[in-house]
């Protein structure tokens, strides 16, 4: 259901692309608001949970996943070049399940992980 | 069904950011092929990519996308190859080489199916011709017997020359004395105007030559013998219009 062919070229597809800086761009926002936050805030209140739980997890990472999750599969439909994916005998399901799983490892890297 | 079809789409859109070699390696990895790595060489060496194949293909020109293209829908040795205009944005060179290579493919005994605008390719490198109008197939065949149905609409030639009453009279004569038994052009009209003769024949080949021979028999001299409607471009109309 894995296919580490498929996996390749999509993780090529989606970081060669200017795209990519989009996807780090909530989280770098984030970052960014955290900081400055940090530095006009006492730190006695209870601020990062704040912004970590409503910003967070509300906008950041569903954001995140839109752009990702649209731009594993969509780019190469727009352009037509997933027909050289689909002449080969490889099972759609497969492609779709890497798809997946490509994108949810990408929403962690740029999601999760700077939170 | 996949594995033994090579599909070459006419859209330039390939893994731009992937470089040629990696382009036709990981097509060969999708085919499960037991040695991708062989057949990948193969492949880019058969379309002559070698030199051009360690660099990205967005830097490629619109021939060698083309070629990257064959090579990678060859990888997997199909035996049928279906090409959607493959000849699209290729030097003349290019094309020559990739006419050569679709030949060879097919004298060893592999299906290829292309699809084409221009005629002469599609002549050139014959087989059977299906001719589709508006999504229906028009005509299908030999291109020799396309040809032939297009004899039962005639050719028109413009003709000029030092005598064209008597010429006209002659090309006439030729048919109502000899018919084809002689060899004489299948002329089914003359029309005498201002700028030269209009000559209506339903056998191309025939008419060209005996003209030149009738000339000459009858001491006229030619100044100009022009295909008032180009041939291939007639069949394509005449079936359009049907």
């Amino acid at each position: 259901m894995f296919n580490t062919t498929v996996a390749w070229i999509t993780l090529r597809a989606t970081l060669s692309r200017r795209r990519a800086l989009l996807f780090a761009l909530p989280a770098a926002v984030l970052i960014l608001l955290t900081a400055a936050l940090k530095a006009t805030r006492p730190p006695m209140l209870p601020w990062p949970s704040h912004v970590l739980g409503t910003f967070g997890f509300s906008v950041l990472i569903p954001l995140t996943a839109l752009i990702i999750g649209t731009s594993v599969l969509g780019a190469e439909i727009d352009d037509g070049s997933i027909v050289h994916l689909l002449a080969t005998p490889v099972r759609r399901s497969a492609v779709v399940m890497t798809k997946f799983v490509v994108a949810t490892g990408l929403t962690v890297v740029f999601a999760a992980v700077p939170e | 069904m996949y594995r033994q079809v090579g599909l070459v789409p006419e859209r330039d859109s390939v893994y731009a950011f992937l470089t040629g070699q990696q382009f036709v390696l990981s097509t060969a990895k999708l085919h499960e092929l037991t040695d991708p790595a062989g057949a990948a060489a193969r492949a880019i060496a058969l379309l002559d990519m070698a030199e051009a194949a360690d660099r990205k293909i967005a830097t490629y020109s619109k021939g060698m996308r083309q070629r990257i293209k064959v090579a990678a829908a060859l990888v997997h040795d199909p035996e049928v190859l279906l090409l959607d205009e493959p000849f699209n944005g290729m030097d003349p060179r290019q094309r020559l080489h990739m006419m050569d290579l679709l030949d060879k493919l097919g004298s060893e005994g592999r299906t290829i199916l292309f699809s084409s605008h221009i005629l002469e390719e599609v002549e050139r490198l014959s087989g059977t011709i299906q001719v589709v109008v508006a999504g229906r197939l028009a005509a299908s065949g030999d291109f020799r017997a396309i040809r032939r149905l297009m004899t039962s609409r005639p050719h028109v030639f413009t003709v000029r020359s030092s005598d064209d009453r008597l010429l006209a009279s002659t090309l006439i004569g030729g048919t109502l004395i000899g018919g084809t038994l002689t060899g004489r052009p299948a002329v089914t009209a003359v029309e005498l105007t201002r700028a030269g003769l209009q000559v209506r024949t339903s056998d191309y080949g025939a008419f060209c030559r005996d003209i030149a021979v009738m000339a000459r028999d009858h001491g006229i001299r030619l100044r100009e013998v022009l295909p008032a409607d180009e041939s291939l471009e007639s069949v394509f109309a005449y079936l359009v219009a049907d």
